[in-house]
């Protein structure tokens, strides 16, 4: 449960923040839009306060923490620039705040990419909850470890995760390309820095979106919530199901180049380079290539050497992050027999269907080398019939992997931990109480149990 | 009674200082060059000529009761000046193209009806800039007092932005004395384009002498100009009087340079403008310290709480929290990109500044800097570009009396000029009260060239 606690996780915007429109990637930089030089931009401080602002923001922000009060006066449905029509892309801003609703019954097109810091965060933009239990990062903390984390964070706010001013240049060494996300997330600690791969070579190593500086020539507007709001969703339009056609409409998660589960094979020219790893700057508990997740005890050698096809052969003290998602995981592979030639593993998706992704319901992975289009969702392949060739090899680099996003939203949600689902009813110390999960959401799209 | 018409404006220039960074016949028409012409501005009886200066009003004579301290146009209160000023330094004024005694030039304009975009180089607008479009072709404001083009002569009754007091009437006069100053010890003039000691209405902060010692070897310390009697005692600027240097107009402009820039200081100086470095105290005082006579707040050594030092986060980049911008910080000279967040933890990042840019005129202009270790000063308008070196080190960073320094004029003519805010570049799409919509910013002008973000 506790690694389920996401109050902090990363805060990842998934297109929620307008990274490459008003910011860099969409044209020149626009200082004015969030700055005021003395404090007196147009005899209005949007928001401001005597005395000015610390960094010269336009709004009333004395402290790093409360920056995002600058943000969300752009990117917040109740923010006094929310419907403002942005240059050079002439759109308005995506809402990460928003006041419409979503619940896991709507389709992923219907919430920004992220999620919603609505309810984490009030319509004061005032965190509602303590820092490390909630419905998602508790921006505006002060003095917390995030959740797994090994260092105490002094302020956070969106810009200890994104870089405000942005970049056009892949090579940037300090900001990475998708989101703006900092290569090295602000007071993360020691497992700090991960610049993300942009090789046309290897494009299921590249974080795409069909929206924002990413891809160059989209910068949304036509995707609204539940309540109208401009959002920059996972998706856009009508999946089909099909990574060729869905592709173009489809943000991607770079897979990674790390041919062991623990990550010490990785590739010296983009080690480690999945959304995953970028949250644990924060959350290094919570990975299993830096810590020790899986016990491994009853397996002799390495794992490849290892021929015990059983539950006994891994053993996880959390959830993986970074692990290979086969495809064509049969329903058996639940049940480990002398016959099993699966991958034995834990996993059954009895439930997953290209219906459920249709529905924009299709759970969130990274990409993989299969496919000529890169898509956020796992595709739909029918399950093996016990031969073991079927199977992706796990080892291999480009394989879809379960990563933090799978079931968590960036930013935020209506759900505790910033679940996808409703997976407890309070999040109390010590006194969770967990809700019924149906068979096609949440942990049984995955892990279902006790049949159709 | 009746002379010819020429008689009258010929020998009669304007009487007025409005020559704020060059753009003012400081020292041409007004004393400096000459003898004061009194009779340029001022009518005894409300009958010089039978006619007004303006010439337009059609009432012989001048105003009907005469205008106010017997100026020769139709002013009536002290807010009204500019339109006696202008006469002659704008391009549509009624003696725009006279030729002045005794220098024998016209008037340079610091309202043109030429054109002046952040693409062309310094040299092609003068120095202030242009009153343009922020007074109308009557001369008349065409914004809000605080949210224009630049300083709304004609304003009554405002507090100027960052201001402690609110200013009765603004006009030229109240930061240019009209008659002028040859004397360098004069106690209510600097010399430098006649910029009144205490400007008129600025409150608590009024009092601004700049250091005038034209003979000492500090020459980073004078404000000096290649033009309008100002000497600079090295290169002998004394007697240029201008008229050579034109706009896109072809009106006679004071651009802050002149001909072409090698981005060398050593033969640049004598074809620039230099602003004086200080350190704010009573002697060596910056033309930042000056502008914030009226806008007291936006000077750091005035409203301290402009910055805000976290002295147990040396060394990050929150070791140094500004809250409005710095008008008076030392700007060093070999700041490298990584500054933004390696080395001096400042937020500079001049990665596209070069010497190419200051020789398309297009510098950042800066406080003059002596620099340390070298026989040059850099006694020219722009920053001189540096590259392979390393900072300026602790001591020579804190020598605050040596040292360039952004300020006002950086970023800001002093006049006006196309762009809201008084920019030299388009910052902002408007300044509608509360509602301002930020212009994207290339990555070689404005804000950028220091401060560039996010990579080339």
């Amino acid at each position: 449960m506790a690694f389920l606690i996401i109050g902090f996780m990363v805060f990842w915007s998934i297109a929620p923040l307008s990274s490459e429109a008003i910011h860099r990637g969409a044209g020149g930089l626009v200082c004015g839009g969030c700055h005021t030089i003395h404090n007196s931009q147009g005899g209005s401080s949007l928001g401001g306060q005597s005395g000015g602002s610390i960094r010269l923001l336009r709004a009333a922000v004395s402290t790093k923490s409360e920056i995002h009060k600058l943000c969300l006066q752009c990117h917040a449905t109740n923010g006094s620039r929310a419907t403002d029509i942005h240059p050079p892309q002439s759109v308005q801003a995506p809402k990460v705040w928003s006041s419409a609703s979503w619940t896991l019954s709507d389709p992923f097109n219907k919430i920004g990419a992220g999620g919603n810091f609505s309810p984490e965060i009030d319509s004061s933009w005032t965190a509602t909850t303590t820092a490390t239990k909630g419905y998602g990062h508790s921006i505006g903390a002060t003095n917390v470890t995030p959740p797994g984390g090994d260092t105490l964070i002094e302020s956070f706010t969106c810009t200890n995760c994104h870089d405000p001013h942005g970049t056009a240049n892949t090579a940037n060494t300090e900001i990475n390309i998708f989101r703006n996300l900092r290569v090295s997330a602000q007071e993360a600690g020691t497992n700090s820095g991960v610049k993300f791969a942009t090789d046309p070579t290897y494009p299921y190593f590249t974080h795409r979106s069909y929206v924002g500086g990413v891809n160059g020539t989209y910068f949304g507007g036509a995707e609204t919530d539940n309540g109208g709001n401009v959002i920059w969703p996972v998706y856009r339009g009508t999946l089909t199901g099909d990574p060729a056609s869905d592709g173009a409409n489809s943000n991607a998660y770079s897979s990674d180049t790390c041919t062991s589960l623990y990550g010490i094979y990785c590739g010296s020219t983009y080690p480690m380079i999945t959304i995953s790893r970028w949250c644990a700057q924060c959350h290094d508990n919570w990975h299993e290539g830096l810590t020790a997740n899986r016990d491994d005890s009853t397996c002799p050698g390495s794992e490849v050497d290892c021929s015990v096809y059983s539950y006994t052969l891994r053993q996880w003290k959390r959830h993986p992050v970074n692990t290979s998602m086969m495809r064509k995981a049969a329903p058996s592979c639940a049940t480990v027999s002398s016959t099993e030639t699966c991958h034995p593993n834990m996993l059954d998706r009895t439930n997953y269907t290209t219906a459920l992704i249709q529905a924009g319901k299709g759970l969130p992975v990274t990409a993989s080398k299969f496919y000529s289009g890169y898509v956020y969702y796992l595709p739909y392949e029918p399950p093996c019939s016990g031969d073991a060739t079927c199977m992706d090899t796990p080892l291999n680099a480009g394989t879809h992997k379960v990563f933090c996003l799978t079931c968590h939203f960036a930013h935020g949600g209506p759900y505790y931990d910033n679940l996808r689902w409703n997976h407890t009813s309070t999040v109390e110390p010590d006194t969770p109480q967990s809700n019924p999960v149906p068979k096609d959401v949440g942990c049984q799209q995955c892990h279902n149990r006790g049949g159709v | 009674m009746k002379r010819p018409f020429y008689n009258i404006f010929v020998a009669v220039p304007i009487a007025i200082g409005l020559s704020f960074l060059s753009a003012g016949d400081s020292s041409a028409i007004h004393k400096g060059a000459g003898n004061l012409v009194c009779g340029g501005c001022h009518t005894m009886h409300n009958s010089q000529g039978n006619i007004r200066l303006d010439a337009s009003g059609g009432v012989a004579g001048g105003a009907g009761a005469g205008s106010f301290i017997l100026l020769r146009a139709q002013v009536n209160t002290r807010a009204e000046i500019h339109k006696l000023c202008l006469q002659c330094h704008a391009t549509n004024g009624a003696q725009a193209t006279i030729s002045q005694t005794p220098q024998n030039v016209q008037a340079p304009k610091v309202y043109s009806s030429a054109s002046w975009a952040y693409t062309d180089a310094f040299n092609k607008i003068g120095a202030g800039g242009n009153f343009s479009p922020e007074l109308n072709a009557s001369w008349d404001a065409s914004t809000a007092a605080t949210l224009g083009y630049g300083h709304s002569l004609g304003a009554t009754a405002v507090t100027p932005p960052g201001g402690d007091a609110a200013i009765t009437e603004f006009s030229c006069t109240n930061c240019h004395d009209p008659h002028g100053t040859s004397d360098t010890g004069s106690t209510s003039i600097n010399i430098f384009r006649n910029l009144r000691v205490s400007a008129t209405g600025a409150g608590a902060n009024s009092g601004v002498k700049f250091y005038s010692d034209y003979t000492s070897a500090n020459l980073h310390l004078l404000h000096l100009s290649y033009v309008g009697g100002v000497s600079i005692p090295d290169t002998v600027h004394s007697t240029y009087f201008g008229g050579t240097e034109k706009d896109n107009g072809n009106n006679v402009i004071w651009p802050v340079y002149r001909n072409t820039m090698t981005a060398t200081v050593s033969s640049d100086k004598a074809n620039s403008n230099s602003y004086a470095t200080g350190d704010e105290g009573a002697t060596y005082m910056t033309m930042s310290r000056w502008c914030v006579q009226c806008h007291d707040n936006w000077h750091e050594d005035i409203t301290t709480t402009n910055k805000v030092v976290d002295s147990l986060k040396f060394g990050t980049d929150d070791y140094r929290t500004w809250r409005r911008h710095p008008v008076s910080a030392q700007v060093p000279r070999w700041a490298a990109a990584g500054c933004a967040s390696g080395c001096h933890k400042s937020a500079l990042d001049r990665t596209n500044y070069s010497n190419t840019l200051i020789q398309a005129g297009k510098g950042l202009p800066v406080t003059a800097g002596y620099q340390l270790g070298a026989t040059l000063y850099g006694i020219v308008y722009y920053l001189p570009f540096e590259y392979g070196g390393a900072m300026e080190n602790q001591g020579q960073f804190l020598d605050i009396d040596s040292a360039h320094k952004v300020f006002c004029l950086s970023c800001h003519f002093a006049h006006g000029g196309p762009y809201y805010d008084n920019l030299r570049w388009p910052h902002l799409e408007s300044v509608d009260t509360g509602t301002q919509i930020g212009n994207p910013i290339t990555d070689t002008i404005g804000c950028q060239l220091c401060h560039l973000r996010g990579g080339g």
